[in-house]
């Protein structure tokens, strides 16, 4: 890899705690004239710091990795860098999460199922300081745009109940009153328009509330 | 007499004397019937040392026959065998020891004064006091008396008084300072004694007049003055003034105050105050310093002023056995005559057995009955004398006596003589006088027996000599007869048809027929012992013995054996009365056995005889005269057996022998418990937790003779049946249970009739807790709920590792779904990449770019199958719907194939199921429809699931062709109907699995998960019972 720089070139940063992607990406992006790989990180922390030293015009964000999430990753970087233009890469489709991402400051949003087409591209965008978004991802953020967000305590409750949790145990964990996880319940289910506990939950898991 | 003078002749001389001296003395003009001499009335008393009170001086007789005995000791009640002190621990006390005054009230209580004052009434257990407080005057209570209207009158030492309510109000308290007894009469005239003088009160007036007064009053009144009520009506009263007749107001035409031996000449002065009293057969009883009895007849006959000295017929009784002087009096229902002395007491009561007070004779009278009612008794003096007398008896009366000599042997002669026997010589009665025949030899033996038989000859039985036929003045030893035992027969008789009986020892007797000799013994079934009574007078011949009683048929000897078994022992006499009755004299008294039976047991040699028992009881003074002389039983031609005794001669007249007194009342006095007893009421008795053991007191309220008296009870609740009681007065009971009881007793009189009503007594013994019926119950529920509690932890714990797997097999799929996504999805879209890279440096126009192209687009769908795949093993899909309608959905799919009519339906609220138990039961449920669908020509298919409290119910049913029952119970069929696999998937789940077939009746499966495993969580409201019985919400 090369951290010459090159005027020419579109310096990226990949980060990413799968060895594999990130060599995949390093493939597609070596034979590119005009970009050049600076970095690459395998965790949040390792991020930033390889962010401050090489600068690089473009960073591919994974969302999850082992020490801290993708979001803080880019809070922190824009905190420090607020032109620092980055890309999340993700492997679910889900609009809660894209808008979490964008409002940290993302400027692009990839699945990792359209990197093989559109890494390219989507990096050219935003390195020419425009902004990118799937078209499916657009149309679920738009769908639920007017939707009430879930409070971080409800999606605290909502986790436990995807784990197969019973209100008692989620309750003696979030160290609250059983009756508070039922009212909890009852104020999810409307916001996600789900008909019951399960249902809430795969709803949070497809739109991203909660990971897989 | 007129003999006296020829006896100082005779050797023994001053020992006649004193006989006759003893005769002058006598009443020796005795008659029968009714009016029995004081001697004669069966007599029986009571000393200290047997449980009596000392010094008697109040009687009463309470409503249930109980006698109520008061003296200087205390309180005893007496129910003619036994003394029971009051109180009686847990009975309430009395307020003083000495008792002088008792009336029995017809409610059945008693009311009881004392001579340190004061009154107590007792009834049913209670006890009520009165003293000054209640306005009864003190001092010594002297008399209760009943007035007609059903006032009590109490004569005090410091006033009259009579009860109103609860309290006593003193009466006429001027003129009686002291009231030293009271009486009401006839007429309801109240008596009051007071100092120096009489006073009465009519019923219809409020003021007493005097009647009588005396000496000094200042001095001369004694400490208690008693009165007594005549047969005419007339009140008595006795002081050392004299026996004084008084007039009573009432009286038309007053003949004036009449004193008795007012000078004390019959020498009873000295003994007052001293009881009086009328009995219901018009006797005056005194009592004093002895028990004395007139007939009052002659004394109510005179004219006043009476003044007899002496009375004519005045009879004297100093009891040794309880003696002391007699200072009550009584004569209770039945007619018994009470004495209380200072000793005890004493009962006089009319007898069935009549003593014959014959004068003392040294040894014993020996009889034979004469002609016409005559009984000849020749006193047999003690050895060595030889001077006796004869006693000629007609009619209850010596009418003649002579000095004979001394007879050991007699024999009454069918032709009306009689004939004695002794050392003597052989007497004979002719025309009233006693001749006396020398023997032809000297004998130095007693005489044993002596008979004559048809022909005139003696036979005369010698001891330790033999038997000799006397005829013409000589001697025969054995009357020429070798077969006759050499032995001295014990016994002789002759029967209705002259043949000569002689009974010997050892179970031998010798018939003799002119010179036949018939040797009768064992062999003949002789048992009787040594024979002493032979009876063969009559149509039937009687044997006894000193061990049994037989009869002869003919032929043998027939035992007779009494009802219970016994044999009569020591039969000495035995009588067949004209009347047919058999009489016996024997050691237990004397034994009567009516006619009937003496028929019923002359056929039937098994019948065991009833009979009736005279003995100690009735007045028999000692067991049968044994061994000489013999027979001592007679029977005379008047009808009157004369049976004689080892203590005199008594004598009974079967016409005039009273039976059938009514059967007593009972009562039941007490009933205790390990020391505790619990006075009986009329309420039922609660005893306590526990009680196991009891004692219940009760007795019969007959005073003659109680010991005759027969009881018997039944605990209901304890005895199946009624106990005899014997001569017991209690009852005692073991190992009660708690429960309800009745305790009953009847009684029976001496004849063995049953008062069948007699009296019971309810009692409960109070269940401990744990011995209730509820406790049983509870005990039961108890363990049916542990029983239940038990299945539901198990079934709870089952339910528990199902659920534990599943949530295993949860965890296992999400980790399974994590380590796709996080490895192998992120590691394939790496690849794809690198791939991808590749590719874009093949020149397009090769070939091998365009299978690339194509090897990644196909890399991009298997990516995307596999995100959704892994989505679906996190959160299935499908499970967002609801299991009918999956069901439902799966039905209706199946459906388009087969045109075949499909429902599907949901009972119970739906809620959440389990992830893998919704999805196993969709499988089974599927398996079930396809089955249904494919193979059961069904017309009708049905799925039902309900959500019960306790269970899921999936139910798949049809109307097809049903499923072989082999294949149904085998279930090997693979891969056809899939019964194994749903077997195993309800398995999984802890479910049951029912499948119920029948060729062509359809086919029902039913699956039932319980809740524990099926649901996500437990319904609002739901109780589960923890292992600690509290109810644990879960929502």
């Amino acid at each position: 890899m090369s951290t010459a720089r090159d005027p020419q070139r579109i310096r990226i940063l990949s980060v990413d705690d799968h060895l594999l992607l990130r060599e995949g990406i390093a493939a597609v992006i070596e034979d590119q004239p005009d970009m050049t790989l600076v970095g690459q990180a395998d965790n949040g922390r390792e991020a930033i710091k390889a962010f401050r030293q090489h600068r690089p015009d473009v960073t591919l964000m994974d969302l999850r990795m082992p020490d801290m999430s993708g979001i803080e990753v880019i809070t922190a970087i824009r905190k420090e860098f607020p032109s620092a233009r980055i890309i999340v890469l993700t492997t679910y489709a889900g609009d809660v999460q894209a808008v979490k991402a964008f409002k940290a400051g993302a400027a692009g949003y990839l699945l990792k199922s359209m990197l093989r087409k559109e890494l390219l591209q989507t990096i050219r965008t935003i390195h020419a300081g425009k902004r990118h978004v799937p078209a499916e991802v657009a149309r679920e953020i738009a769908e639920h745009a007017v939707d009430d967000a879930l409070t971080e305590r409800e999606v605290e409750v909502l986790k436990g109940v995807a784990a197969g949790k019973s209100n008692k145990l989620i309750a003696a964990e979030l160290a609250i009153a059983e009756s508070t996880i039922k009212v909890h319940m009852k104020s999810i289910l409307p916001k996600l328009a789900a008909s019951s506990r399960t249902h809430a939950v795969m709803i949070a898991l497809k739109r991203g509330i909660l990971d897989v | 007499m007129r003999l006296v003078g020829t006896l100082l002749k005779h050797v023994g001389l001053y020992l006649i004397g004193l006989y006759l001296i003893g005769m002058l003395f006598c009443d020796c003009a005795w008659s029968l019937g009714t009016d029995l001499t004081l001697p004669q009335l069966n007599h029986k008393g009571w000393s200290v040392s047997e449980g009596a009170p000392r010094e008697v001086s109040a009687l009463a007789q309470t409503t249930d026959g109980t006698l109520w005995v008061g003296g200087t000791t205390g309180l005893s009640r007496f129910d003619g065998i036994r003394f029971v002190h009051y109180p009686q621990p847990a009975d309430e006390p009395l307020q003083a020891t000495d008792v002088s005054a008792l009336a029995a009230s017809a409610d059945g209580g008693l009311w009881i004064g004392f001579r340190f004052g004061g009154v107590s009434f007792l009834r049913n257990g209670r006890l009520t006091r009165y003293g000054e407080r209640e306005g009864l005057p003190g001092g010594t209570v002297q008399t209760l008396v009943w007035d007609h209207d059903g006032t009590l009158w109490a004569a005090v030492a410091g006033g009259l008084a009579c009860l109103h309510g609860q309290r006593w109000q003193r009466i006429a308290s001027e003129s009686i300072p002291m009231a030293l007894g009271a009486l009401v009469d006839r007429n309801g005239t109240l008596w009051v004694a007071t100092v120096g003088r009489v006073l009465a009160r009519t019923a219809h007036e409020d003021h007493f007049r005097e009647m009588a007064h005396w000496g000094d009053p200042d001095t001369d009144y004694p400490d208690y003055m008693p009165f007594a009520m005549a047969p005419d009506g007339k009140v008595w009263t006795w002081t050392n003034n004299g026996l004084t007749r008084m007039d009573s107001p009432t009286d038309p035409q007053p003949d004036g105050h009449g004193i008795l031996d007012s000078h004390g000449t019959l020498g009873w002065t000295g003994n007052f105050p001293a009881p009086l009293l009328f009995d219901r057969e018009e006797n005056l009883w005194l009592g004093g310093d002895a028990v004395r009895r007139l007939p009052s007849r002659e004394l109510l006959s005179d004219s006043t002023p009476l003044h007899i000295e002496p009375p004519p017929h005045i009879e004297n009784l100093t009891d040794e056995s309880n003696g002391g002087r007699a200072i009550a009096l009584f004569e209770d229902r039945e007619g018994n005559i009470w004495v209380g002395t200072e000793k005890g007491l004493g009962r006089f009561s009319h007898s069935n057995i009549i003593r014959a007070p014959l004068p003392p004779c040294s040894w014993r009278y020996v009889f034979a009955a004469g002609g016409a009612g005559t009984l000849w008794a020749a006193c047999s003096p003690d050895f060595p004398s030889t001077v006796g007398f004869l006693l000629e008896i007609r009619n209850g009366t010596i009418v003649n006596q002579q000095e004979t000599g001394a007879f050991t042997a007699g024999y009454g002669d069918p032709d009306g003589s009689a004939w004695f026997g002794g050392i003597a010589g052989l007497g004979h009665t002719e025309n009233g006088r006693l001749v006396v025949t020398p023997w032809p030899e000297k004998v130095q033996m007693d005489v044993q027996a002596v008979v004559r038989d048809r022909t005139g000859a003696i036979w005369v039985s010698l001891i330790h000599q033999g038997v000799f036929r006397l005829s013409n003045g000589r001697w025969l030893a054995y009357g020429g007869l070798k077969a006759l035992p050499r032995t001295a027969p014990i016994v002789e008789t002759v029967d209705a048809k002259g043949a000569l009986w002689l009974g010997y020892t050892d179970n031998r007797i010798a018939r003799v027929n002119g010179d036949k000799v018939e040797l009768l013994d064992a062999s003949r079934g002789l048992n009787v012992g040594n024979v002493t009574a032979i009876h063969a007078s009559g149509k039937r011949v009687w044997v006894g013995g000193d061990l049994g009683f037989a009869r002869f048929d003919g032929m043998r000897f027939v035992p007779i054996l009494g009802a219970s078994g016994s044999s009569f022992a020591g039969i000495s006499g035995i009588i067949e009365s004209r009347s047919g009755e058999l009489w016996l004299n024997g050691i237990a008294g004397i034994t009567h056995i009516s006619r009937p039976e003496v028929e019923r047991v002359s056929v039937d040699a098994t019948h065991r005889v009833q009979v009736e028992t005279f003995d100690s009881v009735d007045g028999v003074p000692g067991p049968a005269q044994q061994l000489r002389p013999i027979p001592s039983a007679i029977e005379t031609a008047d009808g009157r057996l004369w049976f004689a005794t080892t203590e005199g001669l008594v004598l009974i007249d079967p016409s005039r022998i009273a039976r059938n007194a009514p059967p007593p009342p009972v009562t039941v006095w007490s009933i205790s418990s390990e020391g505790v007893r619990y006075p009986v009421m009329n309420t039922d008795l609660s005893l306590p937790i526990h009680t196991t053991q009891l004692q219940i007191d009760y007795t019969a309220g007959s005073l003659t003779m109680p010991e005759r008296v027969g009881l018997r009870y039944q605990l209901e609740g304890s005895d199946p049946d009624w106990q005899d009681a014997g001569q017991r007065r209690e009852a005692y009971y073991t190992n009660l249970g708690p429960g309800r009881y009745t305790f009953r007793v009847v009684a029976s009189n001496s004849e063995g009739a049953w008062n069948t009503s007699g009296t019971s007594v309810r009692f409960t013994i109070r269940p401990a807790f744990y011995q209730t019926t509820w406790f049983y119950a509870l005990c039961v529920l108890l363990c049916l709920a542990l029983l239940a509690a038990l299945y539901r932890v198990r079934m709870q714990q089952v339910s528990a590792h199902v659920r534990g797997r599943l949530e295993e097999r949860l965890a296992e799929r999400e980790r399974i779904a994590r380590e796709l996504h996080d490895t192998l999805l992120q590691g394939m879209h790496g690849l794809i990449l690198r791939f991808q890279a590749a590719s874009d440096r093949i020149p397009e126009r090769e070939p091998a770019r365009g299978l690339m192209e194509r090897a990644l687009e196909r890399a991009d769908e298997l990516l995307d199958e596999s995100r959704a795949r892994v989505k679906d093993l996190r959160a299935p899909v499908s499970s967002e719907v609801e299991l009918t309608h999956a069901l439902a959905a799966a039905g209706e799919q199946l459906a388009l194939a087969h045109p075949v009519g499909f429902r599907a339906s949901t009972a119970g609220t739906p809620r959440e199921l389990h992830p893998i138990v919704r999805e196993e039961a969709l499988l089974l449920g599927r398996e079930a429809l396809v089955n249904a669908f494919r193979h059961a020509n069904a017309r009708e298919i049905e799925a039902e699931v309900f959500y019960g409290e306790t269970e899921l119910r999936m139910t798949v049913r049809d109307n097809g062709s049903g499923i072989d029952q082999a294949l149904l119970h085998g279930g090997q069929r693979v891969g056809h109907w899939g019964l194994v696999g749903m077997r195993e998937r309800a398995k999984k789940l802890s479910a049951h699995l029912d499948i119920w077939s029948a060729r062509g009746a359809g086919t029902e499966i039913d699956l039932r998960v319980p809740a524990e495993v099926a649901y996500r969580e437990l319904g609002r409201g739901q109780r589960r019972v923890g292992w600690w019985g509290m109810k644990e919400h879960r929502l």
